[in-house]
């Protein structure tokens, strides 16, 4: 059997963003959510840091750019701290069930800021996503009435 | 029927949705002009600028767990190493196949869940994170 390159590292990927995503859970019944943002900030910058420095330091100053990739990091961590309030009440399988669908929003967002065109996976993907949404939202009401 | 948004986790879980849509968004756009290098280093001091704030909420005192602390410390190590593997696959293989196997972590964190935390679904639960999965799998084609 013939494993392509690309694989290996894609199921590396794909391993570590799931235990990334859960390992939050344990350390926020120790740290409250503001506190683990401002240690994860610090860290994963220290961490970008000496691998970007590990490589060359290859990085432009364009001033757009700067401004586009500071933006990403503030709606990622804007995010992450919304993320750790959410899954410091409530079970991982509702929060991820919710959370996990935000390529909906950057189809939506693509399609409506890029003219990127919708092909019928996309279409049927979104619909999906706003049906579970809505089920996830019953599945907890139905479960608070209990 | 009505849908009422009565409990906090759900706001926040709908937030979370909604900004982590712009941050996988973004770097589209951001990536047309910078490195995928020069993005991850930007992406960095952006998520410190926005802890700024709260660390002045917090008067610069944090608490100092030290599990937490590890915790943390080993999520943002992961974190980096998933990102860069994430580059280095999408420069080896084709996109479309690399975006759906990696879209499909959830799976891991729900297997997770399930394992160390003995988390439970109901029908109605399960049959929401199988369509939210799915949808994750047509939007990554």
């Amino acid at each position: 059997m013939v494993i392509a390159a690309w694989s290996p590292p894609a199921m590396l990927a794909l391993l570590l963003w799931g235990v990334s995503t859960f390992l939050p859970k344990v350390a926020v019944r120790t740290l409250s959510p503001f506190h683990m943002v401002v240690y994860s900030s610090g860290f994963f910058l220290c961490g970008a840091t000496a691998v970007v420095v590990s490589r060359g330091f290859h990085v432009s100053f364009d001033p757009k750019g700067v401004l586009l990739g500071i933006s990403v990091g503030i709606l990622g961590t804007i995010g992450q701290t919304l993320y750790l309030f959410a899954i410091r009440h409530a079970k991982m399988t509702g929060v991820t069930a919710v959370s996990a669908l935000y390529p909906v929003v950057a189809t939506v967002l693509a399609f409506f800021i890029l003219d990127e065109g919708l092909t019928w996976r996309q279409t049927a993907g979104i619909i999906l996503g706003i049906c579970a949404l809505v089920l996830t939202t019953m599945a907890n009401d139905h479960k608070t009435k209990q | 029927m009505i849908i009422k948004l009565n409990n906090s986790w759900l706001l926040f879980s709908l937030g979370t949705l909604l900004f982590w849509g712009g941050w996988s968004f973004l770097p589209k756009i951001a990536l047309q002009i910078l490195s995928p290098d020069g993005l991850l280093f930007y992406e960095a001091v952006g998520g410190l600028l926005a802890s700024l704030p709260v660390l002045f909420f917090l008067n610069g005192k944090l608490e100092k767990d030290r599990k937490g602390i590890i915790i943390t410390a080993c999520t943002s190590s992961l974190n980096i190493v998933a990102i860069l593997a994430y580059f280095y696959a999408l420069r080896l293989g084709p996109v479309a196949t690399i975006v759906t196997m990696t879209a499909m972590y959830p799976v891991i964190t729900l297997a997770l869940a399930r394992i160390f935390l003995r988390e439970r679904m109901n029908r109605l639960q399960l049959l929401a994170t199988t369509m939210a999965l799915a949808a994750i799998v047509l939007l990554a084609g």
